[in-house]
């Protein structure tokens, strides 16, 4: 009895899953749906019967005959979404509908076909009179005759055509891609083509026609037609308002192009105008103590002879954290310091940039004078300044050497603007013998007016009196030389100098001190090692994101070093009666991106260029 | 022998140079400048004839595969034996709509120029010059005609050079230089058929980390490319190109 129960409850089991068979069936229709329509449109089930007329959402079966009228179009969905459209006057038969197989053969008129995709295996075919269409695309327009002819449009993809019958002078297929029409012919037996072009004899089915095949691009009237809206029921204008609607986007977009490359060139135009007349740069990046720094470069050609380099420092606000030397000095908002470099030659320096190579080539260029000047011009009357002036030895004699030298001299103070330009634009007379007494150090304009809170400096290994000596180094000098550690670029230095050239008192005696770092953007001392990995950075990319960044001081001198005592005036500038109020130092950052430019565009010429041996 | 090193650097530049030297009165200053600026970044300056071989347009529709040999510049006059090489993974729509085309393509090019520089010349101990590249592209349709494409590639140059002794190139003392280059570009661009197995396309590159640009306009037939790159940072801006392929 068990086993019987059991036999039963397996019948009812298998009855139910057939039963769900059954109804999964009957869910998939057999055939394609017809979506829509307008227009008249016929249909027959099979070839032997009568045309009746065809309505919306009735399934076409396999075998089964579509037709549309003068006025007719017709819309066919398939099972794998595969959507077919007839045109006016179209007939079509759904001559098979299986689950990887779907084959409609195309009588006459035009018909579009979209096949969405193809699952793996299944295949799309659309026969013609003279050939099969194998389906390896998307979108195509198929139009034909009962004559024959074929004209096939491929809009997107590829499809493969297959001649019923192999042509006697080539293969029987022809890949026809997107955007080419491939048309097909009948001509009467006996007609031969000229060279180049497909020639196919169907003798098997139709005696006495010659198939000609041709292929074009597709022109722009036969690609409106075949992308247009081919929907029953449209009016033309309906038809095309897509594509009327994207012509005008693609036109707005050119437009807009237009009015951005017209404003291109006026910025490129600017842009050339500028560079034509100097090398300029700019770069906002953090210095090493943190603070926000905008850097400005620019290289300019003050007078016919000379090159000027100005390197502008701006911070909203400045605080210093950093370095081997006090700063005590409050926070300033709002600084500026700057530096820059004046140098004049013996000749004209070209107007063209390109010919600046060989013009430093030129044997007969000399640098006449350079001045260097580095300046805390947060207030204009109180611009703390630093600065060197290096004059050609044959200035003052002929026979010397074609070199710099700046004889050991170094001017600092606190000034105003009058005094500032008169010193970096040259026309400061330096040591001035002719006041009493000399050694107090005073700097003269051009009118031999004393330059007020402007002192000149001497090192003590030109005039002596101040037998200093780094006890470790034993450098003339300097008290503190680079230093590294980790490979971490950064390094503090100070050297010794006598006001007026007076060694021999103690008051006179100050110390040129300086921190430097080689910063990245963010403000971190690089190392050495970030130069030395070409893989990751090219030199140029390096230099731009790279700077230097030199901290100066004037400090008083203290038991032979500079006085570096906490909380105290340890500035020269301060306790030597220059006002300095709240700037106790000059903070300059400098972008390599000048001097890489001209570094590249002037590499035969720095070559050449003559150091001070000092 | 002398003149050879030199020739490294030198032969590709003249013809290029020629016209810009004479304009700006100074063949010298305007080829020292050019050296200038290969001797600060090697590899960027090879990597612009490994551009002008680089193959990143995608395969026509109905091709699954092709070769590419660079002609101009890089065969001739640089010697960078190359091949590229670039398969279809899969063309647009046949998994599912909307789908673009994928292809894969890469490439090898080394200078033998450089091997026969070492193996002849007494003033070179050893020269490397090599690169290559792999990429993506995905190419969809925006017409019947008219396609977009645009993708990832992977480019990488290595350019060694050590000379026994110091050579004047253009008044530029140069003994060594090494140098690579790697980084990871976009591609974008558009291809337009002019007529049957005829194409024009244009393209940008941009590196990621390089910031390398680069812009292509090429005219592609049934065998040869014909193209115009521009390299606007590089030393030689333009680069007129000629390469050969074949598609399967």
């Amino acid at each position: 009895m068990r086993v019987l129960a059991k036999i039963r409850v397996l019948t009812a089991v298998c009855g139910l899953f057939l039963l769900c068979g059954a109804s999964s069936a009957e869910g998939e229709r057999d055939g394609a749906e017809l979506v829509s329509l307008s227009g008249r449109v016929d249909y027959k089930p099979v070839r032997d019967s009568q045309w009746t007329p065809a309505a919306r959402g009735m399934f076409i079966p396999q075998g089964g005959i579509l037709r549309t009228g003068e006025d007719g179009r017709a819309m066919l969905l398939f099972p794998n979404k595969t959507k077919v459209w007839l045109k006016e006057l179209s007939t079509l038969e759904i001559e098979v509908q299986k689950n990887l197989a779907s084959k409609i053969a195309v009588f006459a008129g035009n018909v579009k076909v979209r096949v969405p995709h193809l699952k793996w295996k299944e295949i799309f075919e659309v026969r013609t009179d003279p050939a099969v269409l194998a389906v390896r695309g998307t979108e195509f327009v198929v139009g034909a005759d009962k004559d024959g002819n074929l004209d096939l449009d491929v809009l997107y993809g590829e499809i493969n055509l297959h001649y019923s019958v192999p042509p006697e002078d080539g293969s029987a297929d022809v890949q026809i891609n997107q955007g080419v029409r491939y048309s097909v012919t009948s001509e009467p037996a006996g007609t031969r083509q000229e060279t180049g072009v497909t020639v196919v004899v169907d003798e098997a089915q139709r005696r006495g026609t010659v198939y000609k095949g041709t292929t074009a691009m597709l022109t722009r009237s036969q690609e409106v037609a075949g992308i247009e809206n081919w929907d029953p029921g449209l009016s033309p204008a309906q038809r095309v308002g897509d594509l009327v609607a994207k012509v005008q986007q693609r036109q707005d977009m050119r437009n807009f192009a237009g009015a951005v490359d017209r404003t291109q060139r006026v910025v490129e135009s600017l842009t050339n105008q500028v560079m034509e007349s100097d090398f300029e740069a700019g770069r906002t990046l953090r210095d090493v103590h943190g603070n926000l720094v905008r850097v400005d470069q620019r290289l300019m050609r003050p007078d016919n002879s000379s090159l000027q380099l100005i390197n502008l420092v701006k911070r909203p606000d400045y605080s210093n954290s950093d370095g081997h030397f006090s700063y005590y000095g409050s926070d300033v908002s709002n600084r500026l310091d700057s530096f820059q470099t004046w140098m004049t030659f013996n000749m004209n320096v070209p107007q063209n940039i390109s010919d600046w190579g060989s013009f430093f080539t030129n044997q007969n260029v000399k640098v006449n004078k350079m001045i260097m000047v580095a300046a805390n011009q947060t207030k204009n009357n109180q611009i703390y300044m630093t600065g060197i002036v290096a004059e050609n030895k044959q200035l003052a004699n002929p026979n010397a050497a074609n070199e710099l030298t700046d004889n050991g001299k170094m001017y600092f103070g606190t000034v105003d603007l009058a005094g500032y330009n008169a010193f970096a634009q040259g026309t400061a007379k330096s040591d001035d013998t002719s006041l009493s007494p000399s050694t107090n150090g005073a700097v003269l304009d051009a009118n031999n007016n004393d330059i007020s809170g402007l002192a000149w400096a001497q090192r003590p290994d030109y005039e002596g009196g101040w037998n200093y000596r780094n006890p470790t180094s034993q450098d003339l000098r300097a008290v503190i030389t680079w230093d590294a550690p980790d490979n971490i670029m950064a390094g503090y230095e100070a050297t010794p100098y006598c006001i007026g050239a007076n060694c021999s008192v103690n008051s006179k005696k100050v110390w040129l001190s300086a921190d430097y770092f080689v910063i990245n953007n963010s403000g971190s001392p690089r190392k050495v090692t970030d130069f030395t990995n070409s893989l990751s950075n090219s030199i140029t990319q390096l230099a731009s994101a790279t700077a230097g960044e030199a901290v100066i001081y004037v400090k008083n001198n203290v038991n032979g070093a500079p006085d570096n005592t906490l909380g105290g005036d340890t500035n020269y500038a301060i306790s030597g009666g220059f006002t300095n109020p709240l700037k106790k130092n000059i903070d300059i950052v400098v972008i390599p991106d000048i001097a890489m430019a001209m570094a590249i565009k002037l590499w035969p010429a720095f070559k050449d260029v003559k150091k001070d041996s000092k | 022998m002398r003149k050879f090193t030199a020739a490294l650097l030198a032969v590709s530049l003249v013809p290029f140079l020629f016209q810009n030297a004479v304009r700006a009165g100074s063949l010298e200053a305007k080829g020292g400048e050019i050296v200038a600026q290969i001797l600060t970044n090697p590899a960027a300056f090879f990597y612009e004839f490994q551009q002008d071989l680089e193959w990143t347009t995608p395969l026509p529709p109905g091709s699954w595969g092709g070769v590419q040999l660079g002609i101009f510049p890089v065969l001739l006059p640089m010697g960078y034996a190359n091949l590229s090489g670039k398969l279809r993974l899969h063309p647009e729509g046949r998994w599912f709509p909307g789908m673009p085309q994928v292809d894969v393509y890469g490439g090898y090019w080394k200078m033998l120029l450089a091997d026969m520089a070492v193996k002849q010349s007494d003033d070179i101990t050893s020269a490397d010059f090599h690169g290559q590249y792999v990429g993506l592209t995905l190419t969809t349709s925006v017409s019947p005609k008219v396609r977009l494409f645009g993708g990832w590639k992977y480019a990488r140059v290595r350019a060694n050079l050590q000379l026994s002794k110091q050579q004047d190139i253009f008044g530029t003392k140069v003994d060594s230089f090494s140098s690579g280059l790697e980084d990871h570009f976009l591609v974008a661009g558009i291809e337009y058929p002019t007529g049957l197995n005829k194409w024009w396309t244009m393209q940008f590159n941009y590196g990621l980390t390089q910031e390398l640009i680069s812009a292509k306009l090429g005219w592609s037939g049934q065998y040869f490319d014909l193209g115009l790159n521009v390299y606007p940072e590089g030393v030689l801006v333009i680069h007129p190109t000629w390469n050969f392929h074949v598609y399967f």
